[in-house]
């Protein structure tokens, strides 16, 4: 309201209740201007009621004006729609800025807090159970309070006795009926514990007192422990619900392959607790394993007699046909037995098929393969055969045939080969530490060329070219054998005893001692001639004397027979050369001898030329290879002009006829009685 | 395994074969020697470059030669190929230079069975830097026992190279063996001289 002259066009302005001002004089005259004080601010009337009463707009206060000004903030924006009400870790140290309204300054200052919902955790259905128990609880007791304060209220029980009503005679009859009912039901239920207990009392009888899971339980034991047993033979695999093994005998490469798998299962029992020898697991073998096999290897001669050299074809002993193999009967075997025969089977198989291939392989041996028979030549007439035999399924003995000697042979090296790394890794070797002035120079491996190379490069041999090599070596020392026993059967005198120094698998060496009975004490010499030697190897036998002579007799036993009846001649010059030293009973004087003359013929003939002491008569001997020794004897020819020699001619003498038993003893009387005439 | 004789001949290399063919050589096949130099990633004086030979009569080996001053004091080495794979892994110190690499490439002929005679064309990249010839005498490997034999050889067939031998026949003074490295390192003479030509 401006304050100011009056206008005398506008009623006066009342003032109520406002600061101090004159009270109105209408009365008294005045002189001059009438004056009115107004504040400057003045409510400004809302409304006047009809009874006069006037309304002012009172002006906004500052908590107005606060208000006015919060709401027009927008909170959501500065807090946030999901913090909690209870911000006490807000930063007490925020500034304020104009509008009293704290600003927020989220990413400032090392103590950021983020603002969480704690995780409800697995226990916030219960914490919320409990609350609102607790908080049920709460307001119970305000009830009970309430109702403790105030005398009109009364609490009744849940179970209001007044609402019960009494039991009426209708009532009480079909009560009666009920509880036959309920009675009956009881006895039903009774009937029913003791049948359950009758059943299981018989049980027990027939089970020695232990339930059915029990011996499920003790049957389930079992299995597993014979798994267990299984386990340490063989190798045992689940998948899903199946068990099963693995037949292949491979150390390096593929395991349970398909075709050589075995299955497993629980052999059902009866329930009754029996001990049976039937083992709890059966197992089943792949079809074409189900069989019993053999590889037999033997040496034969290829000659006109021996035209059943392969099977017969009509011979239904070895054959075998899938139809035949039953299942069942299968099962019914011990697993330790039908496993262990389909793995015999199985490397028997393929090592048959890697036999074959070898021998298809090597192009300077000519070999024959047909149905389970494979034919190689080993040298000379002579074949080595392996044939692979089946027989049926079942327990027993089988025969062995053919070289068990060879037989066990092939095993070990089937078996050896399946072990052998042939691959050698490599791998990092330290060198020594070197004292060499140019301490850098590695000269290491040397740098070899391609030539040295393939020199140093290691061929593994197959089985076949072993079993090739080990088979000659054998047959040759059989051979051998034969000739030993031969010669040392048929020799009275002097007496041969041969036995094995080494035997190997390609090499042996055998040792022939000479003796003469009675005249051992000679012995005490030279021992040369004594003995000498047989090596076998794989391609032929060589004569060894002990002073480097060797002769080759490759695969001929007449050969070797010759030989080593020529090595005893060579004895028996030795040994005659030996007598003739006996200083006081028969001192002969030897000339000449020559292990190494021949004969007329151009045959190997030892001979030794004698003269007694006087130096009457000389002696030849002529030992020839197989036969009697040839003796000459004739008056000495001292000097070629006093004596002609055709006057002398040698005189032969008949070694048969000759006094003695023995060679030597023969030897001893032939000098004695020649020695002074 | 022989003792080998290397030198750089001034014709090319069909005439050398040509040469040979009319002594009754028989040519037996290719061969391949290449030298590849590493050299330092920062240069330094501690380390020097090294050298990195493969020749094809060693199919298997790789020969190292660090050259200083003179062959004896050259630390030398001979490894399987693997060498060269190890190499690579330490690209931290060794850097390969494959532009300094040098290839020899060419035939090889054998001359009544004991001597071989290799003749290859030498390029660095794609430029032809030479035609370098060895001459292995297979019999033996000690070098004082043919020497002079080897010169009378060379002198017979080409007329020309014998008068330089190399370093290792000329200082040799014992029976001492000769082994493929001292080969290599005729070959890294050789193919440093050839660098340096254009």
């Amino acid at each position: 309201m401006e304050s100011g002259s009056a206008s005398p066009s506008s009623p006066e302005p009342i003032v109520i209740d406002e600061g101090p001002e004159k009270p109105p004089s209408i009365l008294a005259p005045r002189k001059g201007v009438d004056l009115v004080l107004e504040a400057n601010d003045d409510w400004k009337i809302q409304e006047i009621g009809f009874d006069g009463v006037e309304k002012y707009l009172k002006p906004e206060t500052f908590t107005d004006q606060v208000g006015k000004l919060a709401r027009r903030v927008e909170w959501m924006k500065l807090v946030g729609s999901s913090t909690p009400y209870e911000n006490a870790k807000i930063d007490q140290t925020e500034e304020l800025d104009d509008e009293g309204v704290p600003s927020r300054k989220g990413e400032k200052g090392g103590t950021n807090v983020e603002l969480v919902t704690p995780e409800a955790g697995p226990w916030s259905s219960v914490a919320k159970y409990l609350h609102e128990s607790l908080s049920q609880l709460n307001v119970l007791l305000d009830d009970l309070s309430v109702m403790k304060n105030t005398d009109y209220m009364k609490a009744l029980t849940v179970l209001d006795p007044i609402t019960i009503a009494e039991p009426t005679p209708e009532h009480i009859q079909t009560m009666r009926g009920t509880q036959w009912i309920w009675k009956r039901r009881a006895l039903q239920e009774a009937v029913q514990v003791l049948d359950i207990a009758q059943k299981q009392r018989q049980q027990a009888l027939r089970n020695l007192g232990l339930s059915v899971d029990y011996i499920a339980h003790l049957q389930r034991t079992k299995f597993f422990e014979e798994l267990k047993e299984m386990r340490e033979i063989w190798r045992v695999r689940k998948t899903g619900d199946y068990v099963y093994g693995d037949l292949s005998y491979h150390i390096f490469g593929w395991k349970y392959d398909t075709p050589n798998l075995f299955d497993i299962s629980r052999r059902s029992l009866s329930n009754k607790f029996e001990t049976s020898d039937l083992s709890i697991i059966e197992v089943s073998v792949p079809k074409d394993l189900a069989r019993r096999s053999m590889l037999v290897v033997k040496i034969v001669k290829d000659d006109i007699e021996s035209g059943d050299l392969f099977r017969d074809p009509k011979s239904n002993d070895y054959a075998y046909s899938y139809k035949e193999v039953d299942a069942e009967k299968v099962k019914a075997l011990h697993w330790k037995d039908s496993l262990k025969w389909a793995q015999n089977t199985l490397l028997l198989r393929d090592t048959f098929n890697t036999l074959c291939k070898d021998a298809i392989k090597l192009r300077n041996r000519l070999s024959i393969i047909r149905d389970n028979v494979l034919l190689i030549r080993l040298f000379d007439d002579y074949l080595l055969r392996f044939e692979l035999q089946w027989f049926p399924f079942e327990a027993g003995q089988i025969h062995e045939e053919g070289d068990i000697y060879l037989n066990r042979v092939l095993r070990e090296m089937i078996i050896g080969f399946e072990c052998t790394k042939f691959v050698r890794p490599q791998f990092f070797c330290s060198m020594p530490i070197t004292h060499l002035p140019e301490s850098l120079d590695l000269r290491g491996c040397g740098g070899f060329d391609a030539r040295q190379i393939a020199d140093r490069a290691v061929t593994p041999r197959s089985i076949l070219d072993r079993m090739l090599d080990m088979a000659a070596h054998r047959a040759l020392v059989n051979m051998m054998t034969e000739v030993a026993e031969l010669m040392c059967g048929s020799s009275v005198d002097p007496t041969i005893q041969y036995k094995w120094l080494h035997c190997g698998r390609n090499y042996s060496k055998m040792m022939f001692q000479v003796v003469s009975k009675d005249y051992d004490l000679y012995l005490s010499g030279h021992r040369m001639h004594h003995t000498f030697f047989a090596s076998v190897s794989s391609d032929g036998i060589t004569i060894e004397t002990k002073d480097g002579m060797l002769i080759k007799c490759d695969r001929d036993s007449a050969r070797v027979l010759y030989a080593c009846q020529y090595c005893v001649c060579i004895y028996q010059v030795s040994m005659f050369a030996m007598v003739c030293r006996n200083q006081w009973i028969t001192p002969f004087q030897t000339l000449y001898s020559n292990v190494y003359a021949l004969d007329d013929k151009g045959n190997p003939a030892p001979n030794i030329l004698l003269c007694n002491q006087a130096a009457t008569r000389s002696i030849l001997f002529k030992f020839h290879v197989g036969r009697d020794p040839e003796i000459l004897v004739r008056r000495f020819v001292v000097n070629e002009k006093t004596a002609k020699p055709e006057e002398h001619p040698w005189k032969k003498l008949s070694y048969r006829k000759l006094y003695g038993a023995t060679f030597c003893k023969k030897v001893d009387a032939l000098l004695s009685f020649l020695r002074d005439c | 395994m022989g003792v080998s004789w290397v030198f750089e001949a001034e014709q090319t290399a069909k005439s050398v074969e040509r040469i040979l063919e009319g002594i009754g050589a028989e040519l037996m096949g290719q061969f391949q020697v290449d030298v590849i130099p590493y050299n330092p990633a920062t240069p330094s004086t501690d380390y020097a470059t090294n050298i990195v030979m493969h020749h094809s009569k060693c199919p298997q080996s790789t020969f190292s030669i660090c050259p200083k001053t003179d062959f004896r004091v050259s630390p030398k080495a001979v490894c399987d190929r693997g060498f060269d794979l190890i190499l690579g892994k330490l690209a931290g110190g060794l850097v390969i230079d494959n532009a300094g690499k040098i290839e020899i490439n060419g035939n090889e002929y054998n001359i009544h069975s004991d001597w071989t005679v290799r003749v290859g064309t030498a390029t660095q990249g794609t430029t032809v830097k030479g035609v370098v010839v060895e001459v292995e005498y297979d019999p033996t490997v000690i070098i004082v026992q043919c020497r002079e034999m080897m010169a009378e050889f060379i002198k017979q067939v080409f007329n020309k190279y014998h008068e330089t031998q190399p370093e290792i026949f000329k200082i040799t003074e014992k029976p001492e063996r000769y082994s493929t490295l001292d080969t290599m390192w005729q070959y890294l003479q050789i193919a440093a001289k050839l660098r340096k030509k254009t």
